[in-house]
């Protein structure tokens, strides 16, 4: 039963950062709901663990070594998740630390800002002959960050 | 609005999924045959009480490794992201930047009590890993706490990030060796019975986990700490 609730809380965190990182347009809701999503599979992954009216695999006054193997909880899914936090945490830093950068070049934190820097990369994907029959994207001028590294090719053909 | 909708719809289907997952659980009654095998083995080849802790330092020690190093490229690249600010501050037009505002007097005060007491709170933790819940992981987290309210207690303050640096080097390497040694005299990579097994539940047991739980809890600390650093300013 317990484990059930842990389970169903688990996985509504999950729920809840796939929510936070698919509607917000701020990078940091963003990583706050990557973060959540970590949290909810930690949550998760002790939950399976779990067997029923067990306790800690610690052993010590309360619980024998005789006995440990009938009563204890599976050890294996916690010590997965003892590295998971801390790698959890380790990824959350580099995150912010982009977002710190990006936050420096646009001087804001909307994500909109940012969509037009991935035609920057085009150019060198246009030149190659398997590419001819991707979608082109459009050549107005709503569609060219000033600075640029250049139009792709396909805008100079007409 | 498409957008939205198709928001909706994905939230929707993975609550689908995820209301099935719970349904459907069953809760065991019994150890899986692998976590009763590592429930029984623990206290008795390798003398420690906490078997999570013997499954992190001795059984799956390699996984430990990897994560060091994961760890480790981490510090690297948050370094590499933001470490040239300083001297690329002179290309961004802004204004100058303000100096930090100094903290209030209760947040310097509660820091200078605070901070030696979470370190030897961090220490305890660390040395305990085998005994009871705790390792080096959930030390070297504590120890990276108290270098967040240091930072906060006095925004000007900078951790040496150079002795930091060759500390969690040096603890780094040490960890390698300890591993080979036990390669070469006992049973095999980073096998713990290297030293005495000692008495069952007292600190100086379980071989060499806890001389690996120091190192561990030392470089970690260390490493969390130089990325809470680089964040400063």
């Amino acid at each position: 039963m317990i484990s059930t609730v842990v389970l169903a809380t688990g996985l509504t965190l999950i729920l809840i950062g796939i929510w936070g990182m698919l509607m917000h347009r701020n990078i940091l809701r963003i990583v706050i709901g990557f973060s959540l999503i970590g949290t909810g599979t930690h949550l998760v992954m002790v939950a399976i663990g779990y067997v029923a009216g067990g306790t800690a695999p610690i052993i010590d006054r309360s619980l024998g070594a005789a006995e440990a193997s009938s009563r204890a909880v599976d050890p294996i899914p916690s010590a997965l998740v003892v590295t998971a936090i801390v790698i959890g945490l380790a990824v959350t830093a580099i995150m912010l630390a982009f977002a710190i950068r990006l936050y420096e070049a646009k001087k804001t934190l909307a994500i909109d800002a940012f969509t037009e820097s991935k035609w920057l990369a085009v150019p060198s994907i246009r030149s190659t002959s398997l590419s001819s029959d991707l979608a082109a994207p459009s050549c107005s001028r709503s569609s060219i960050v000033s600075g640029a590294a250049g139009l792709p090719p396909h805008c100079f053909s007409h | 609005m498409i957008r939205r909708a198709a928001i909706v719809l994905v939230l929707a289907l993975f609550g689908l999924v995820f209301a099935t997952l719970t349904v459907h659980h069953v809760e065991r009654h019994s150890l899986p045959p692998l976590g009763k095998r590592y429930v029984e083995l623990v206290p008795q080849e390798l003398g420690a009480a906490n078997v999570i802790t013997g499954i992190l330092l001795t059984y799956r020690a390699f996984d430990t490794l990897g994560e060091i190093a994961v760890l480790f490229m981490v510090a690297a690249g948050v370094g590499l992201v933001l470490g040239r600010r300083e001297g690329r501050r002179q290309d961004l037009p802004r204004a100058a930047p303000q100096p930090p505002r100094p903290a209030s007097e209760i947040v310097r005060t509660g820091a200078q009590i605070l901070v030696p007491l979470i370190a030897i709170f961090a220490a305890y933790i660390i040395v305990n890993g085998h005994l009871s819940a705790g390792g080096g992981f959930q030390g070297g987290a504590v120890v990276a706490s108290s270098a967040v309210l240091l930072l906060l207690a006095d925004p000007r303050q900078r951790l040496d990030q150079q002795f930091l640096s060759s500390t969690e080097s040096a603890a780094g390497v040490l960890f390698v060796l300890v591993g080979v040694a036990g390669a070469i005299f006992a049973g095999g990579f980073l096998d713990n019975r290297l030293l005495p097994l000692g008495q069952f539940g007292s600190l100086f047991s379980a071989g060499a986990m806890p001389m690996l739980s120091v190192l561990l809890g030392v470089k970690v600390g260390c490493e969390l700490s130089v990325i809470i650093d680089r964040f400063r300013s």
